[in-house]
């Protein structure tokens, strides 16, 4: 389909990479919802263009934002990103060969963790999930709150919570025992080049402590995203289906919720209706 | 009606996945503890994850994505995150299969290998006229061989197109020797 | 203790920890930002690895670079028995060698193009790929025939396997599809089936059920 037609994904903020990762590739070329995006690297900002129509671009979140139609406001925010005593970072911007709101699906669902990540996310020795509860706020976001999950990697059940403000995006918020009031955060924002095919940008913004090592966690994290492309790219259907052609059970509580938003969102592009 | 043939016996080891096509249909072909060999379209009910990308344990295949246990008549027998309860309602689809002369068939409808229907079957997984390869059954290892007459090597693609092409391109070599 | 500078991504490392763990010697992973970091090309790394590329590993001081040539290097200091770099049977297993950096000129190509924006003519990376992977197969096809399972004809896998595995293992990473290719499909399965194998991210993540459990 056109993406012209689908108004709740034509006239979002996506990103386009991060800065310093276009710079360094010197990339002058993008594609975004089936469109070929210039983009033009000046001494202190990036400018965007499609079809020599100068497009609206921002920098927010640590990558470059833009825009094919006429957002409602200003990209997603996450104000706790810009504190100071805080690790961010882009773990990368890396192309994937499925819809874009396939990630999202992946990233809200914790049922995969014991088999996509064995040892890392989850155990098959512990397979208890408790789901989370779901609402939509005053600004229409979908959130999924406090999700429980066995983490190896701290010995302990780790709760997580999930912000849905874009279709196409989903912010982690990883719940922090020692300071219940702060999380560490993940964000994985799609770029969807076209239906079946997207880059994921994703970001991390952990609360500093002394055992971080940036390449280390640059490292894991990438190793788990590319676990995860695993399936993304053995799907089947490359789109996410909102019709009948996935069967859903109790525990997809999450998936479901996320399929109900975009429905009541009328989202098409990247979906089977 | 027609019957495909799919893969060759010998290849469909235990413990192990073959991969196929039937027309433009993705299948996963694997051997289950029974020694019965399955013929499925290759997508899970749940995700649509292709089965293939998942584990053949003997008794059951195992998808990848969420580890749900797939018994050899296609029902999913245990959902981990249902701390292992089945879900039967939900099943993989199931293609009729039928093993003869080293080969393993399969068909949307009822499969009945060549020979006794006497229909024109090409399978697809080899890419030659099935009779015209069944001349190149190697006897002593009780197999057959990927292999057009000439040694020429018969590989069949992943892209349905390419692969009536080749299909085509060896059923006129065969037919012109 | 040897320093392998290392990337969890690189197919070209994993072959390199792979025989480090089947020696069962010890090492330290140093770790390379290559993407998007592109430390590889870093001053840092020209200094170990002038060619810039990963991976590299330095002993006593000593730096031993490409894949290939580390992976020669480990198995003749390192194995006693012998069995991963056959010495009566090194010319053949150099043209696996040479096989899998053919690989990496194809496969990892164009796997590089698909998951980090690296600019190369793609269609060509693939059918390049899949020529080899055609080749490869009829040899093991051949092999299996012989009643073999490993490129050489020998009851174990040498380093010409683990060269290659990697990069046919990834291939569909670099949108190339392994369904046609039956033997080489049956290989991947016996390689990941080795003790002591674990996957890359990227392969399947659980481990392959034993043929005989």
């Amino acid at each position: 389909m056109n993406a012209r037609e689908d108004a709740a994904v034509w006239n979002r903020w996506y990103p386009l990479g991060s800065p310093t990762d276009i710079r360094r590739r010197k990339a002058t070329r993008t594609r975004l919802l089936g469109h070929d995006i210039d983009l033009e690297i000046h001494k202190t900002w990036i400018s965007a263009s499609s079809d020599s129509r100068p497009l609206p671009v921002t920098e927010r979140l640590g990558y470059v934002w833009t825009s094919l139609g006429t957002p409602d406001g200003p990209p997603q925010q996450l104000l706790e990103y810009y504190e100071v005593d805080r690790l961010v970072m882009n773990i990368w911007s890396t192309p994937i060969k499925c819809s874009g709101l396939r990630i999202v699906d992946n990233v809200i669902d914790n049922a995969h963790f014991p088999f996509l990540h064995p040892n890392i996310l989850g155990d098959e020795d512990h397979l208890d999930l408790v789901p989370g509860e779901a609402s939509v706020d005053d600004a229409g976001a979908l959130w999924l709150k406090s999700q429980k999950a066995w983490l190896p990697l701290t010995n302990s059940v780790a709760e997580y919570t999930y912000r849905i403000s874009d279709p196409y995006s989903v912010v982690l918020f990883i719940h922090r025992p020692s300071t219940p009031d702060r999380y560490d955060y993940l964000g994985i924002f799609a770029q969807p080049v076209d239906e079946e095919n997207f880059i994921a940008h994703k970001l991390l913004a952990w609360i500093k402590e002394d055992w971080m090592d940036e390449r280390q966690l640059k490292a894991d994290q990438q190793s788990i995203s590319a676990q995860d492309k695993y399936v993304l790219e053995r799907h089947v259907h490359k789109k996410l289906p909102l019709n009948g052609a996935e069967t859903s059970i109790e525990v997809d509580s999450s998936s479901l919720n996320y399929r109900e938003w975009l429905r009541a969102n009328q989202v098409s592009y990247g979906a089977m209706t | 009606m027609t019957s495909y043939v799919v893969a060759l016996e010998k290849d469909v080891r235990d413990f192990s996945i073959v991969r196929s096509m039937m027309g433009d249909k993705p299948l996963v072909i694997w051997r289950g503890a029974s020694g019965a060999i399955n013929v499925w379209l290759d997508r899970c009910p749940h995700r649509s994850v292709r089965l293939s990308a998942g584990r053949n344990m003997g008794g059951y295949l195992e998808g990848v994505y969420h580890g749900w246990k797939f018994d050899e008549s296609g029902k999913v027998t245990q959902v981990p995150a249902l701390q292992g309860r089945p879900s039967e309602d939900i099943t993989a689809t199931v293609y009729s299969t039928a093993v003869a002369d080293g080969f393993v068939w399969a068909s949307e409808e009822e499969c009945a290998p060549s020979g006794s229907a006497g229909e024109p079957c090409y399978p697809v997984h080899i890419a030659a006229p099935v009779d015209q390869v069944r001349l190149h059954v190697d006897a002593s290892a009780n197999h057959l061989t990927p292999w057009g007459i000439d040694r020429t090597m018969v590989y069949p693609t992943g892209d349905p197109v390419q692969r009536r092409a080749e299909l085509s391109a060896i059923r006129r070599r065969l037919e012109e020797s | 203790m040897i320093q392998l500078h290392d990337y969890p991504l690189s197919g070209n490392c994993f072959k390199v920890r792979f025989l480090l763990e089947q020696l069962d010697l010890e090492y330290q992973s140093i770790l390379v930002d290559f993407y998007p970091g592109y430390e590889h090309k870093s001053p840092r790394f020209l200094d170990i690895n002038p060619l810039g590329q990963l991976p590299a590993i330095v002993e006593g001081g000593e730096a031993v670079r490409d894949a290939q040539a580390i992976l020669v290097y480990l198995a003749t200091a390192y194995d006693k028995s012998g069995k991963w770099f056959p010495r009566d049977r090194q010319g053949e297993v150099y043209q696996w060698l040479a096989f899998a950096d053919q690989l990496t000129g194809s496969i990892s190509a164009a796997r590089l193009h698909d998951a980090m924006f690296y600019r190369l003519d793609v269609g060509k990376a693939r059918s390049d790929g899949i020529r080899l992977l055609r080749i490869i197969d009829e040899h093991l096809w051949f092999a299996e025939k012989d009643g073999h399972e490993w490129l050489l004809p020998l009851p174990h896998p040498t380093i010409g396997d683990v060269a290659c595995f990697p990069y046919i293992a990834l291939a569909e990473e670099g949108g190339i599809d392994l369904a046609p290719f039956s033997s080489v499909s049956r290989w991947m399965e016996r390689f990941m089936r080795l003790k002591g194998f674990k996957p890359m991210p990227g392969m399947m993540p659980l481990p392959m059920p034993k043929e005989t459990p």
